[in-house]
């Protein structure tokens, strides 16, 4: 019911939703609870496990009953809190976990299966036979089992990542936060204060309190607009800190939209911070805990101190028969909250039968219990009577339409676990409070236990000061604001014994029963109990349920509480959706991709890309006449062999080394000796490493005596460059060098094939001699070519042809291409794309991505001629491990099929003829297959036994996976030229 | 002569009272620059520049020098640099090798905060800091330019990439892409 006046709703803004399909209103300042609460609306979902009906607990985040279902279509969003959403015109809510709807629910029965349902249940029921879990257990489990669902589409919303910095944090906006804030802000440091409410206040919004002598939200408005004022404060409204990470670093999560019907302009729905704080202050304050008895989750129990905040802070009264259930003064307020709002009280119960007559004297008109219970409770969806045991055992029925049950309460204490500080328990106010929080934050206010309005101010702004000190700040201490530190003794309560189920974990249906149960079985350590039960396992973490059932864990092996000690909290505090976390990474923002200078000059020559690890490389460049991709594969390939083709080969690792022991450097890094190489000259060279496996192959340039050029694979170019920087700055850091990545600096261009030298002298400046004397293979010069512009020029071959690679700077590279495609047009020039490339390598036998897989030996690649026996270097001495240079070795041959027509396929094995297809007789398998259009059959490469003595022999390349199997030759790994005449000429 | 193109070649999109203005910085030369052991006292001699030694750009003219690792530096905007520096550094050539993104504007250090990981205060990053560091999963050098405003410098085969991670960042502020 919505009371007629006071609360902080703004009563001129109607607000339209719906709940299951019903029509609802309420106002500007609502949350889903509220207005559903101002509207009558008691059962909002159903239960996990034993699809009980539920309703609202509590009024904050660590709500563990009221999950419901929010908005439409790819919106939707599974299992949000209806205590946290803010109502909006239009808001969609439909409940949870129920089948055909919330009234009648089938699955409901599960109650009657209770018995079997118990802790442990999995366990002990689907344990046999093991076949059927798979199969018939789990499904069955889900189905019954379970919360929201989760949208089918793509979200529609942005989400954005975000840094922060500042001395001070100041985690909760509450009279602890607020202070803090403030005697941190006025020291001059940069100060965020974050609170998960839209409104910041804390319990100022929710409680009928005083500060200098008027209400006390009023005092908290004044303190936020001097915050707001102050250019190094940033207030985070909306925004729950849900992690702590080393040298603090805080994660939160800023709901920037969840309270609109869609995004704002800029699209952002949620935003999640990396807050980096020199301090931070906790004052996230304390959540009232529940009392486990009979019934005691049926929808109208309630946490006493959230009815206080709907009827205060929303003018929502959630019942008008209440009784009062408490284990402490702080009921007593609750009970005077709703008498004055019109309700009337049925009955106050107080578990202790002595109670101060300061506070009794507030409901002296009141039925009062002392040292009474609640036994029980009856209704059906909703609650319709109290059971109430007074002090000498006779039993009251007292009709009620609201139970609200003040249990005491805890400390917000989950941040400080999150660096591994166990929450101690503290005598004085029967709760835990934080242990050894993270270093850098100290609690203040009610989460470290100091549970009064005087002494939560006190305690923040004294925090809030030390803080904004200890990150090199300094300021007056705050002069404290007139606050009374209102009745707040307590005795530790938990558990009333009774026949019906006592919930404890309301989130997971964990019952008082399970706990006990869990004992007897010999899960005595709290963190065994909680696993086997599944206690505080849910999405809130336990935040009503754990402390509960730790006290009974401890009644039922005969300890204390302290002597039980408590389980840990992790990130995230509250549920973060993952979409919050990606950022701007979804989609084609997915992760960075690299282009080439020559990336639009080949899409506009109608290439297609292939990802080769970041980067995008043309694969092939089709002709409008070219029915599928082997069309252009193969007629790019015979270009190359006929006539010219140019290939894009910027993505090729590219290292400069500079300075007067660069040499040195190479000749420790390569098999080969690198110091003796001329400048103007070019080595094939190749890289171990330490465990004497083949690193990476490439070449080495010598440009001039103390400067060299060198390639990598495209893959391996990071890893090289991080080796050779080890090499020099940790092995000999005393060598003069320096190590450069030039890979964006050029983009580099293969010119392949018979007439590529006269394509090359249709772009080159006069005056250099690129004729087979006067530029032999493996040479290298500078040069100048299209009238000036300066470029580099390699006689290198991979394809086996004659061959140039020419690198020009990056911004010329386009430019470059299209006068090179002008000059070789009457040659016959076209560009080929990767496929080509892998097509001309297979055919040559050159290793390369397959055949480098960290599992090779420069021997097994036929490379065994390079390893230098006048020098040492990186892998020399593990590269003759006896296991690395056994005979039978898989080492790299070609294959050939024996019927020229059959096919062949990557990965197959390779095994000997008529034996059982088995990993016994498994000699090998297959690294790289082709189609070559040279030979007009498919060919490929293999790592076999022993393989080299086997030239010649046939075996079988057989394929399970794909179910084929294929006898094969297998022959030298070099198919075409294999004098290597062609790229000499 | 052959045509320059630059890594990203925007289209402006010029927007009045833009909270952050973007553009491609274009250089006529890029370099890495290296002092000999001991040598960077001399270097900064010949250069007539105090020579960074920790992450930091330095104003060398229109030119701009960014420290990078001990004795190497990032050199952009000086195209006689090998001459000028003679035998008191080595220079290796870099032309078009960085791709380098001014933000400028009121919220230009908000939109960064999007992307990277620094305390970007006037009080920690006044002009002529310089920090490595990541920006969207992509390696960049960041500074507050001695001019006034960030840059932010990537390989160029990421700008594309980088381009649109800043442009997110921007777009909630107001953006004005210019030429």
């Amino acid at each position: 019911m919505r009371l007629s006046q006071g609360g902080l709703i703004d009563r001129e803004t109607r607000l339209r939703f719906t709940f299951d399909g019903a029509e609802y209103h309420g106002h500007a300042g609502d949350t889903l609870a509220s207005a559903l609460i101002a509207n009558g609306v008691k059962l909002v979902g159903r239960s996990f496990k034993y699809h009980r009906p539920r309703g609202i607990w509590g009024a904050g985040s660590e709500e563990p009953n009221a999950l419901v279902e929010l908005r439409g279509g790819t919106r939707r969003e599974p299992n949000t809190r209806a205590t946290v959403a803010e109502l909006y015109d239009g808001l969609e809510a439909r409940s949870q976990n129920r089948w055909p709807s919330l009234n009648f629910d089938v699955m409901a029965v599960n109650q009657l299966a209770a018995p079997i349902l118990g802790a442990g249940f999995y366990y002990k029921t689907f344990m046999w036979p093991a076949s059927f879990w798979e199969k018939l257990y789990e499904p069955l489990i889900r189905r019954a089992a379970g919360l929201g669902r989760a949208p089918e589409g793509p979200d529609p919303d942005h989400y954005e990542r975000a840094n922060l910095f500042c001395e001070v944090l100041v985690i909760g906006a509450g009279p602890a936060g607020l202070a803090a804030a403030l005697a941190a802000a006025r020291t001059g440091a940069r100060v965020v204060l974050a609170d998960e409410d839209a409104v910041l206040g804390g319990r100022l919004l929710a409680d009928r309190q005083e500060i200098d002598g008027a209400p006390a939200r009023l005092w908290a408005q004044k303190v936020l607009a001097e915050l707001a004022s102050m250019p190094e404060v940033t207030l985070l409204p909306r925004t729950t800190i849900f992690g702590v990470f080393d040298h603090g670093t805080y994660a939160a999560l800023e709901r920037v939209a969840d309270h609109l019907a869609e995004p704002g302009a800029d699209g952002i729905r949620q935003r999640a911070w990396t807050i980096q704080a020199k301090r931070a202050v906790l004052a996230a304050g304390a959540v009232e805990r529940p009392i486990a008895f009979s019934g005691n989750d049926r929808p109208g129990v309630m946490s006493a101190a959230a009815i206080r905040a709907y009827v205060n802070r929303y003018a929502a009264l959630p019942g008008r028969k209440p009784v009062i259930f408490t284990a402490g003064d702080d009921g007593w307020r609750t009970a005077a909250d709703l008498r004055d709002a019109g309700a009337e009280i049925a009955a106050i119960v107080d578990v202790r039968a002595e109670v101060p007559a300061a506070v009794t004297v507030l409901l002296k008109d009141v039925r009062q219990v002392l040292g009474g219970r609640v036994a029980g409770t009856e209704g059906a969806k909703a609650l319709r009577e109290v059971k109430i045991l007074d002090a000498k055992g006779n039993m009251l029925n007292l009709p009620a339409d609201l139970l609200a049950v003040a249990g005491g309460w805890n400390p917000t204490v989950n941040l400080t676990s999150h660096q591994g500080g166990r929450p101690v328990w503290n005598d004085a106010i029967h709760a835990f409070t934080p242990g050894q929080p993270p270093p850098g934050l100290t609690a203040a206010g009610a989460a470290a236990g100091r549970m009064t309005l005087a002494a939560c101010l006190a305690s923040g702004a004294e925090e809030g000061l030390r803080a904004a000190r200890e990150a090199g700040f300094d300021g007056q201490a705050l002069t404290l604001p007139r606050a009374d530190d209102e009745p707040a003794s307590l005795t530790p309560f938990f558990y009333v014994p009774g026949a019906k189920k006592a919930f404890v974990d309301f989130q997971h249906d964990v019952t008082a029963d399970d706990i006990a149960l869990a004992a007897r079985e010999g899960f005595r350590s709290v963190e065994h109990t909680k696993r086997y039960t599944t206690l505080g396992m849910a999405t809130d973490q336990g935040k009503t349920a754990n402390v509960v059932g730790l006290a009974i864990l401890a009644e039922a092996t005969g300890r204390t509480i302290p002597e039980t000690g408590t389980t840990m909290f992790r990130p995230p505090y509250t549920p973060v959706a993952i979409g919050a976390l990606t950022g701007h990474h979804a989609g084609r923002a997915f992760k960075p991709v690299r282009r080439t200078p020559l990336h639009e000059w080949a899409a506009a020559r109608g290439a297609s890309f292939v990802e080769v690890g970041p980067w995008m490389r043309a694969e092939w460049y089709a002709l409008p006449s070219e029915k599928g991709w082997r069309d252009s594969v193969d007629r790019e390939v015979m270009n190359v062999r006929n006539a010219a083709g140019m290939c894009d080969v910027s993505t090729l690792g590219k290292i400069e080394v500079v300075g007067p022991d660069a040499a040195a450097l190479l000749d420790l890094a390569y098999t080969g000796m690198l110091s003796t190489l001329a400048v103007g000259r070019i080595r094939y060279g190749v890289m171990l490493r330490e465990d004497g496996f083949v690193m990476d192959d490439g070449t080495c340039a010598r440009l001039a005596a103390d400067r060299f050029f060198l390639t990598t694979t495209t893959a391996n170019a990071g890893p090289v460059m991080q080796h050779l920087e080890f090499l020099h700055q940790v092995l000999h850091p005393e060598w003069d060098l320096a190590l450069h990545s030039v890979t964006d600096a050029w983009a580099q261009i293969s010119l392949a094939g018979p007439r590529s030298r006269e394509v090359l002298a249709g772009v080159i400046d006069p005056g250099f001699d690129i004729s087979n004397a006067g530029f032999p293979h493996m040479s290298v010069a500078e040069v100048t070519v299209c009238g000036g512009a300066p470029a580099r020029l390699y006689r290198l071959s991979f394809s086996g042809e004659l061959a140039f690679e020419i690198g020009i700077p990056s911004d010329l590279g386009a430019a470059f291409a299209d006068r090179l495609m002008m000059a070789g047009a009457a040659h016959g020039l076209a560009p080929y794309g990767t496929e080509a490339l892998g097509v001309l390598r297979i055919e040559k036998g050159h290793p390369a991505g397959g055949e480098l897989n960290g599992q090779t030996t420069a021997r097994d690649l036929g490379l065994g001629g390079m390893l230098s026996k006048k020098k040492d270097y990186i892998g020399r001495v593990l590269a003759e491990r006896p296991a690395l240079t056994d005979p039978a070795r898989q080492v790299l041959v070609g294959i050939r099929p024996v019927d020229r027509a059959a096919t062949l396929r990557a990965g197959a094995h390779i095994l000997p003829i008529g034996v059982e297809a088995d990993t016994a007789n498994d000699l090998g398998h297959v690294t790289a297959v082709t189609y070559s259009p040279s030979l007009g059959h498919m060919i490929g490469l293999a790592l076999v036994s022993g393989g080299r003595d086997r030239i010649g022999e046939r075996v079988r390349a057989h394929d399970p996976v794909r179910g084929a199997d294929v006898e094969v030759e297998l022959c030298q790994q070099v198919f075409l030229d294999p004098e290597g005449e062609r790229p000499r000429a | 002569m052959l045509e320059l193109l630059s890594p990203l070649a925007v289209t402006p999109r010029p927007l009045p009272d833009a909270g952050v203005r973007l553009s491609e910085c274009r250089f006529p030369a890029m370099a890495a620059l290296n002092a000999p052991p001991g040598g960077t006292a001399a270097l900064g001699h010949a250069l007539y520049v105090a020579m960074p030694e920790r992450p930091a750009c330095v104003a060398m003219g229109q030119a701009r020098i960014l420290w990078t690792a001990p004795e190497s530096w990032l050199v952009l905007g000086a195209p006689d640099l090998a001459a000028r520096a003679g035998p008191t550094g080595r220079v290796t050539v870099l032309d078009g090798a960085r791709c380098v993104i001014a933000l400028e504007g009121r919220a230009a250090a908000t939109a960064l905060s999007r992307l990277v990981p620094i305390d970007l205060h006037p009080r920690s990053f006044g002009p002529g800091s310089a920090a490595a560091t990541l920006a969207a999963h992509i390696p960049v050098l960041l500074w507050a330019d001695p001019a006034g405003g960030f840059r932010l410098a990537c390989y160029r085969s990421f700008a594309r990439s980088l381009w649109e991670a800043v442009e997110a960042a921007a777009a909630p502020h107001g953006l004005s892409v210019e030429g």
